[in-house]
């Protein structure tokens, strides 16, 4: 793990800020090694993905299988590897469709006039009285258990969650006093809304999607576990866990594996946006600048003021 | 500029919020405009900007220079906003967007107004930050808000209000949320910004006490109604309203405080 990368000048404000903690280097980098093994898998397994091999069921760890074999013989490690593909694709697309979502109905509740407003954020309130897992098995009863589900139940679901959290904070921001004073020196609503609100609720809106991709990550877990989500033969972290722990007396170290990587990547995604928010935040910038004292700008220690400013022409200004 | 105003009706509701306010500003004039908090002073100040909140009607007069302000589209008033008129608010810690830099935040509304481009717009956002008396101008267009004191962010506040040299400056209380010593360097900047530019003024606040430092006539709301006006001198040592009479006590009374949680 490189815990300590180094980082070139040339890396932007916030990469590099991320990179000075601890939680966002770590977090990258499991990120990474996550993204990397998805891509691995597509080319390369060390044992074929469904080669079958009852003989060899339930072995520990060896040289031939480095995390053992499952129930019917297949290697763990290799399922493992290729289980990162789905954990991409659920973790993308959720995430993907809950931003859209989010942003979506945050917006129209927060910005939209009072009568489209007000409404959408009531429809937005009774949307997360339903629980995520509940909605993804009211579309899987039609229309069968698939990764498919599981994205739409974690987008639609924790989008109305971003959505709801994004309003009173777009809300406040656009109610603020700088937002009335950029409105009052003649900025558009559209330059504003891009200038104050976005920067603004960025942040927030980082640490709700990194909240989703990681649930989205364990919302498949346990709906695979349930039945609803992966079917057999898509290798699935979750699937994997639910059907060692049923066996656990016969191989415990079987369920260790698909518990440690999905521990590991939901932690790693937390961490991530946790660490990503604090690092586009300048606030809470890790090297401050130095900052005249009071003393300093007293009257009477400043310097007289050149040619007066205010008395200069449109033509003067816009030279 | 000139600004006049007549029968300016400002409703909220059912509630005439400012009730009918004529009050003019001659050019190069610095007016006080003094009441209780909600007697309309705000609003009066956000109905010529044409930002008044959502669902408030307006109605009556206002002219600036010649050009009726009241019933102008959205997009003539941000054009006329900014660049004919400045504003400055209360609160010092609020005015400023926490996480863009003050340099940006100066130079924005001459990059709108006068299309300046990135690097031109920062560089009069630095002869802005000396001209308002902030240290080491060229660092400090660099800093975020929060790296700033109460007083000095209500300086950038001044310098985003006075970017595009505006005519009019309207100042809404902007002395009350910082330390006394604090207030009288900020009033003697705008009293040292409109005397070189001859930009006329309209300082609001509900503090006689400051008035006799930057203006020379005051008028006084109450209830959205115009109760008094005349020349400071007369507001203060005669009020004839006794709600002018009880806002000139105050100030009478508490003219000797010492700073109240001096940093």
């Amino acid at each position: 793990m490189t815990s300590n990368p180094r980082v070139r000048p040339r890396l932007p404000y916030w990469a590099h800020e991320l990179f000075l903690r601890p939680t966002g280097a770590f977090g990258a980098t499991v990120l990474f090694l996550l993204l990397a093994s998805a891509l691995v898998s597509l080319f390369w397994t060390p044992h074929p993905l469904l080669q079958a091999n009852p003989d060899q069921a339930w072995l520990g760890p060896s040289s031939q299988h480095w995390l053992g074999t499952d129930q019917i013989g297949r290697d763990t490690f290799s399922w493992l590897l290729a289980g990162s593909r789905t954990a991409v694709l659920v973790v993308t697309f959720s995430t993907l469709l809950a931003a859209v979502i989010g942003t979506t109905f945050g917006a129209l509740s927060a910005l939209a006039p009072r009568r489209v407003g007000a409404p959408v954020a009531v429809l937005v309130d009774i949307f997360i009285a339903f629980p995520v897992l509940l909605l993804a098995m009211l579309l899987a009863a039609p229309f069968g258990g698939s990764i498919g589900v599981v994205v739409i139940a974690v987008g639609i679901g924790y989008g109305m969650n971003i959505g709801r959290v994004t309003r009173p904070e777009i809300l406040r921001i656009s109610q603020s006093d700088f937002m009335l004073a950029s409105r009052a020196s003649g900025v558009g609503t559209v330059r504003s809304i891009l200038r104050h609100i976005v920067p603004n609720v960025g942040p927030i809106f980082i640490v709700q999607l990194s909240m989703v991709a990681a649930t989205s990550l364990l919302a498949e877990a346990g709906l695979s576990y349930l039945g609803y989500g992966a079917p057999s033969t898509t290798p699935s972290w979750g699937r994997t866990l639910a059907t060692s722990q049923q066996l656990i007396g016969v191989q415990p170290l079987s369920v260790l594996w698909p518990g440690l990587t999905i521990t590991l990547t939901v932690l790693a995604l937390t961490l991530l946006g946790d660490a990503l928010r604090e690092a586009v935040d300048p606030r809470l910038k890790r090297s401050a600048l130095r900052v005249p004292s009071d003393a300093e700008t007293h009257p009477a220690l400043a310097p007289l003021p050149d040619a007066p400013v205010l008395a200069m022409t449109a033509s003067e200004i816009s030279r | 500029m000139t600004l006049a105003i007549t029968d300016l009706v400002v409703t909220i509701g059912s509630r005439n919020v400012v009730d009918g306010v004529s009050l003019s500003v001659a050019d190069g004039e610095r007016l006080g405009l003094i009441g209780e908090s909600g007697s309309g002073k705000s609003l009066t100040a956000l109905a010529i900007l044409g930002l008044l909140p959502p669902g408030a009607r307006l109605s009556g007069s206002i002219l600036l220079n010649g050009v009726e302000l009241v019933g102008l589209s959205d997009r003539a008033l941000a054009a006329i906003r900014g660049k004919n008129i400045g504003i400055v608010f209360q609160e010092p810690k609020t005015a400023l967007n926490p996480i863009r830099k003050i340099g940006n935040q100066i130079g924005e509304s001459l990059r709108i107004h006068y299309g300046l481009s990135r690097k031109d717009a920062l560089e009069r956002a630095v002869r802005l930050a000396k001209r308002i008396q902030l240290p080491d101008p060229e660092k400090i267009v660099q800093h975020y808000p929060h790296q700033l004191s109460g007083g000095q962010r209500q300086r950038v506040a001044i310098a985003i209000a006075i970017a595009t040299g505006p005519r009019l400056l309207i100042a809404d209380e902007p002395t009350t949320a910082l330390d006394v010593t604090i207030q009288a360097g900020i009033i003697e900047l705008f009293n040292d910004l409109v005397e070189t530019s001859g930009a006329s003024l309209i300082f609001i606040t509900h503090d006689v006490a400051l008035l006799p430092m930057i203006s020379s006539r005051a008028v006084v709301l109450a209830h959205g109604k115009v109760i008094e006006s005349g020349s400071v001198a007369e507001i203060i040592d005669s009020p004839r309203h006794p709600i002018t009479q009880s806002l000139a006590a105050a100030a009478r009374a508490t003219s000797w405080t010492a700073p109240e949680g001096a940093r």
